[in-house]
């Protein structure tokens, strides 16, 4: 006998989920396609979306595990047929992932550095978010949109940085560190991930 | 077979019947087999002492096959598994350390992928179809694997090799060689000072003897 794994449930937006062992909700501003499944409202712990829609994704998407992490003003968009799991969606602005995309496990896709680079900047951020600091008043941190076209298939523990684009069937290989644009139906490994010709 | 619970697990399913549990093993908790959909007898072997801890985890597909040698610690980790994964005694894993046997898909083989993704949206478990070749994995004893580690499909590490941290393997690696680094690079050799009266020592230390002779013979080297 092979122990049955329970079916991952629809996703609708600002509903609770049967039988999840995370206490929370789905969020009221999502648009989800039809036949798109997720695992647990655990996914939505990072969420912060404020506008009206922080996550949009096509039909028949599978979200297993996955932190989907809008800032206020962001939106994370995926397309149809895609497949994410246990991945980290780190977005500031916009992440947007196309048609039949295979996210792996452990994978990190970040718009932004999180924090500035400067010195200066960064003690004034370390003080904004402190505790007893502001939020609001955080100094500006570079963020630019990540696009990952149709196809595009991302190995186990790869990460994807701020402003890159990936073109249609690339192929990003296992820890790969991506922080420039791939060519459409290109393979990239290494850190910082390279393309790479051939069996590997 | 019987139905075999963890004692306090916190997760409410039973252990997978096809598993053969060598004495003294231990599994932190049956979540680690929520993926786990090998249909093989055994799917998976944990020989003697070996343990899984915290949240390793063992996902398979129906005809995978992985074996666990003995005395080997996965802290944390994933086996991912299409086909099979040999991993000997006396191996350390890390947290985040994954081990497939599947190879990164080549670029052109598009419709594979489409078909794949095309499949699984028709299952309302939405199991994960293979989108590359199978290749097996074979790692030998001894072996350290540091936190955030890849180790890739087709790939043979020998004896007592050291994977540092954050590395990925996607080429043999030969005994006692230290590896680091993405793509990996060999940065020395240890001394194979592993010796078969080393192991007994350990065991006898600890008032135990081993019912398996897997251990290799004195003289294994490392290359010059």
């Amino acid at each position: 006998m092979i122990v049955e794994t329970p079916p991952l449930h629809l996703l609708a937006p600002g509903k609770r989920i049967e039988g999840d062992w995370f206490g929370g909700s789905v969020p009221e501003n999502i648009v989800a396609g039809e036949n798109t499944r997720i695992d647990s409202s655990a996914c939505f712990r990072p969420y912060r979306a404020k506008g009206p829609v922080g996550l949009r994704t096509g039909a028949n998407v599978t979200l297993w595990g996955t932190a989907l992490a809008p800032a206020e003003d962001a939106t994370i968009e995926i397309g149809d047929d895609s497949w994410i799991a246990n991945a980290v969606l780190a977005c500031r602005v916009r992440i947007k992932i196309g048609n039949r995309v295979f996210i792996a496990g452990g994978v990190t896709i970040t718009d932004s550095d999180f924090h500035p680079l400067s010195p200066a900047a960064r003690l004034m951020d370390t003080v904004a978010i402190s505790p007893a600091g502001d939020r609001s008043r955080r100094p500006p941190i570079d963020a630019r949109p990540v696009e990952i076209e149709d196809d595009v298939w991302i190995g186990i523990n790869a990460t994807i940085l701020k402003g890159v684009r990936i073109s249609a069937g690339a192929v990003i290989a296992p820890g790969a560190v991506v922080t420039a644009n791939v060519p459409a139906g290109c393979r990239v490994a290494g850190n910082p991930a390279r393309i790479v010709v051939g069996e590997a | 077979m019987t139905t075999r619970n963890l004692a306090h697990d916190w997760f409410p399913r039973p252990l997978p019947e096809n598993i053969e549990l060598g004495p003294n093993v231990y599994i932190e908790t049956s979540y680690i087999f929520s993926a786990f959909f090998s249909t093989r007898q055994p799917g998976l072997i944990m020989e003697e002492g070996s343990g899984a801890y915290g949240l390793a985890w063992i996902a398979t597909g129906p005809r995978a096959g992985v074996k666990i040698g003995a005395y080997t610690c996965l802290n944390g980790g994933g086996l991912i598994s299409d086909e099979a994964i040999e991993i000997g005694a006396h191996c350390l894993f890390a947290w985040g350390t994954i081990v497939t046997d599947l190879t990164t898909p080549r670029p052109e083989e598009i419709g594979r992928r489409r078909r794949a993704l095309i499949d699984i949206t028709n299952d309302p478990s939405r199991r994960l179809r293979p989108m590359a070749d199978t290749k097996p994995v074979h790692i030998a004893d001894n072996v350290w694997v540091g936190f955030d580690s890849v180790i890739a499909g087709g790939v043979s590490i020998g004896r007592g090799a050291v994977v540092g941290c954050k590395t990925v393997i996607t080429e043999n690696i030969p005994p006692y060689a230290v590896v680091v680094g993405n793509p990996c690079r060999i940065v020395r050799y240890l001394e194979p000072d592993d010796s078969e009266d080393v192991r007994m020592a350990a065991l006898r230390e600890f008032g135990l003897a081993p019912a398996l002779a897997t251990w290799p013979a004195k003289g294994a080297r490392a290359p010059s």
